[in-house]
């Protein structure tokens, strides 16, 4: 009984995982521009990476394996930001500018 | 020794050699004698690279807890940041208006500032663009989304951190 709760736990953090990534790469499509489309790729990949890991962690239960794939989340969650960073700003350097509003 | 400097030392000590004990997966002696060296030599080499004046007081175990409370905040707004974007991205006609503003930024720790742009990122409808010393300039799909990172728990968790540093 245990066994199949914990299958049931597994797949569905596994499909629910995916089914963020496929939110993000049809984000990446339907948006306008580069920002908006950092939004959607940034937030949707990580939180899909965390579901489909974390179903990982406990497919393999408690062992060293599942503390390696622990920390390979937690270095998507520090690049994916970084990444997303760096294209943004690269984009806004070039050509927005002007375009700040003030809020200080 | 500074007190806080010992401190960091230990604390990077033991992370450095429990970062070697999950990669080495095995509690064979000789993997434990390895990580001790290659975890001293570490600490021994990089000891005025990691900590710099301004920097050491960040490394106290007190910290590290602050820094814990901050991963389960994060957690929970990457996860409302989500039903926002899939929201957005589902719907059959997607409304926002984007836009840029500067915004102040509260964090003097250079480590803190990093972490701050990129929880910014992670958090509802906003993406940390380019940041000095005193501001970041913020892109929202909403702008309501900006208006609701000043005050809100990330920037709380942050300022909690810089609080238990100068103690």
């Amino acid at each position: 009984m245990m066994e199949i709760v914990r299958m049931v736990v597994v797949a569905f953090l596994l499909i629910s995982g995916v089914f963020f990534y496929v939110v993000g790469a049809i984000g990446l499509i339907r948006l306008p521009d580069v920002f908006c489309r950092m939004h959607a790729t940034t937030k949707a990949d990580t939180l899909g990476a965390g579901l489909v890991f974390t179903g990982l962690i406990i497919w393999q239960g408690f062992s060293f394996a599942s503390l390696n794939i622990f920390v390979v989340l937690i270095f998507i969650w520090l690049t994916m930001p970084t990444a997303a960073h760096a294209i943004a700003r690269s984009e806004f350097e070039n050509h927005h500018r002007d375009e700040v509003e003030e809020g200080m | 020794m500074e007190r806080n400097i010992r401190n960091g030392v230990i604390t990077l000590f033991f992370t450095l050699f429990g970062f070697w004990f999950v990669l080495a997966s095995t509690f064979s002696i000789a993997e434990v004698i390895i990580g001790v060296v290659a975890s001293v030599l570490i600490v021994v080499y990089s000891f005025d690279l990691i900590f710099d004046k301004e920097e050491t007081s960040g490394h106290s175990f007190r910290v590290l807890l602050r820094y814990f409370a901050l991963f389960v905040v994060l957690v929970i707004e990457v996860i409302k940041a989500n039903v926002a974007v899939v929201k957005i991205v589902l719907s059959p006609r997607i409304s926002i208006k984007p836009g840029f503003r500067r915004i102040r930024q509260p964090l003097k720790r250079e480590l803190n500032q990093a972490l701050y742009g990129n929880s910014i990122t992670l958090t509802p409808g906003t993406l940390a663009v380019t940041m000095s010393n005193d501001s970041i300039v913020v892109h929202g799909l909403t702008m309501e989304n900006i208006d609701a990172i000043e005050g809100g728990p990330i920037q709380k968790a942050f300022l909690a951190i810089e609080q238990e540093d100068k103690r």
